[in-house]
């Protein structure tokens, strides 16, 4: 595996293996009190999962009710637009919604092609062990230079009453059917990182999607 | 952009390592001439998904309207895909040339501001003209540690002289708020391809995730 690239700010200009390719990358800002504290580095991802190729399928190629693994290890249709079916991939998830957008765990088995849910989610709440999830904010994807940039940020506060540390996070997708209502949530992403969030302390966590010419 | 772009006679299921991580694009004609024979040129990185790649990407993910631009070079507002709207197909049919697999004439270097083709060819049997087939699809599949979605479409050469393909692209139709659809650019690569008159080529693109 070649080394994972680090930066602290993403260059404008790209090393030349990203030309032609949507990249990945996350970063961790850690704020304390309402300052920042720790100011992390953006990190390349790594992990892109079957899913993701099964949603742009569905979407580019007009089928219908593809199956792939949702997040409980089911096997359900991806909806592609069709009369009573939402067709959206959410990931902008609500406050305190743990199913989808960008979510943490504390495994830190290797990702795999195959993987459809985080090793060991952590979990919404304020008891031991969990975070809060906050609300989810993004950019505009506008051209800068040869990139274009999507930007998905969430905050996670702890108020667990211990340090938590983090291995893994993710980014799911959500969709519903407009007919039953049934909720669908599918792993796109998964990638390993280390970091801990003190007792008090809140983690901005970044996914940025990065497409380069 | 550099000039060095990586070719191969057939995907291998293992990419160099520095494609780990990406969506990356390949690209390759297929040629087969008036009698059957059948001329395979090799993959070419593909150098090029453009804005509205990621601006489409924007409106699946986001549950947000999204402005971005047409092929026509107008702004627009794709509608928030919610409810059984045509969100972002790009299965062209036979001779539909506005959505699917494109191809064109133009050599101009490919830029991430571009929103269409620089010299579309058109679809029919006339001088200058090839005729468009099906853009057709492939379910994505598992190669070693890719994910390899495949994009094909077919040009037929009526037009009674040569046609040098220089370019193609990859598009898809949306919804505006506006209402109705608009036809947006996602991908844009230099290929060069000379069809002989009563030839055929198929350009192919893989799209493919690398772990």
């Amino acid at each position: 595996m070649t080394e994972r690239l680090t930066y602290d700010e993403l260059p404008e200009e790209m090393p030349e293996r990203f030309q032609g390719s949507l990249s990945l990358w996350t970063r961790v800002n850690i704020h304390r009190d309402g300052k920042l504290i720790e100011k992390g580095k953006w990190e390349e991802g790594h992990s892109f999962v079957k899913n993701f190729l099964y949603t742009l399928y569905t979407c580019f190629g007009h089928a219908y009710d593809y199956l792939a693994v949702n997040t409980s290890g089911s096997v359900e249709g991806v909806e592609s637009p069709a009369v009573n079916e939402y067709t959206f991939r959410a990931t902008d998830a609500a406050a305190a919604n743990d199913n989808y957008g960008i979510l943490l765990g504390t495994d830190n088995t290797a990702v795999t092609l195959s993987d459809y849910v985080l090793g060991t989610k952590i979990a919404h709440g304020v008891a031991a062990t969990q975070l809060s999830y906050g609300a989810h904010s993004n950019n505009f994807a506008q051209p800068d230079g040869s990139n274009v940039d999507l930007v998905l940020i969430r905050l996670f506060t702890n108020s667990s009453g211990g340090d938590i540390t983090v291995e893994e996070m993710g980014l799911v997708c959500y969709q519903v059917e407009a007919v039953g209502g049934l909720s669908k949530y599918y792993l796109l992403a998964r990638d390993l990182k280390n970091f801990t969030i003190t007792d008090g302390d809140v983690a901005y966590v970044e996914y940025r999607l990065r497409t380069t010419i | 952009m550099s000039e060095e772009i990586l070719y191969f006679d057939e995907l291998p299921e293992e990419l160099p390592p520095e494609f780990e991580g990406t969506l990356n694009a390949w690209v390759r004609a297929v040629v087969t001439d008036k009698d059957g024979n059948v001329e395979k040129h090799p993959w070419q990185q593909s150098r090029s998904f453009v804005q509205q790649f990621l601006q489409g990407l924007e409106a699946l993910l986001y549950q947000t309207d999204v402005w971005t631009v047409d092929m026509g070079g107008s702004s627009r507002l794709i509608r928030f895909s919610k409810y059984a709207s045509p969100n972002q197909w790009m299965d062209g049919d036979a001779g539909v040339a506005n959505k699917g697999l494109l191809v064109g004439t133009d050599n101009t270097a490919v830029t991430v501001t571009d929103y269409d083709l620089g010299a579309q060819i058109d679809h029919g049997s006339g001088a200058g003209e090839l005729v468009y087939g099906v853009t057709s699809f492939l379910a994505p599949r598992a190669v070693g540690a890719n994910m390899d979605l495949y994009i094909s479409r077919v040009f037929q050469n009526s037009s009674g002289g040569l046609i040098t393909v220089n370019e193609v692209g990859l598009a898809v139709t949306t919804e505006i708020t506006a209402g109705g659809g608009v036809f947006l650019l996602f991908a844009h690569d230099l290929l060069t391809v000379a069809i002989a008159n009563g030839a055929s080529a198929a350009i192919q693109y893989t799209l493919r995730t690398t772990v």
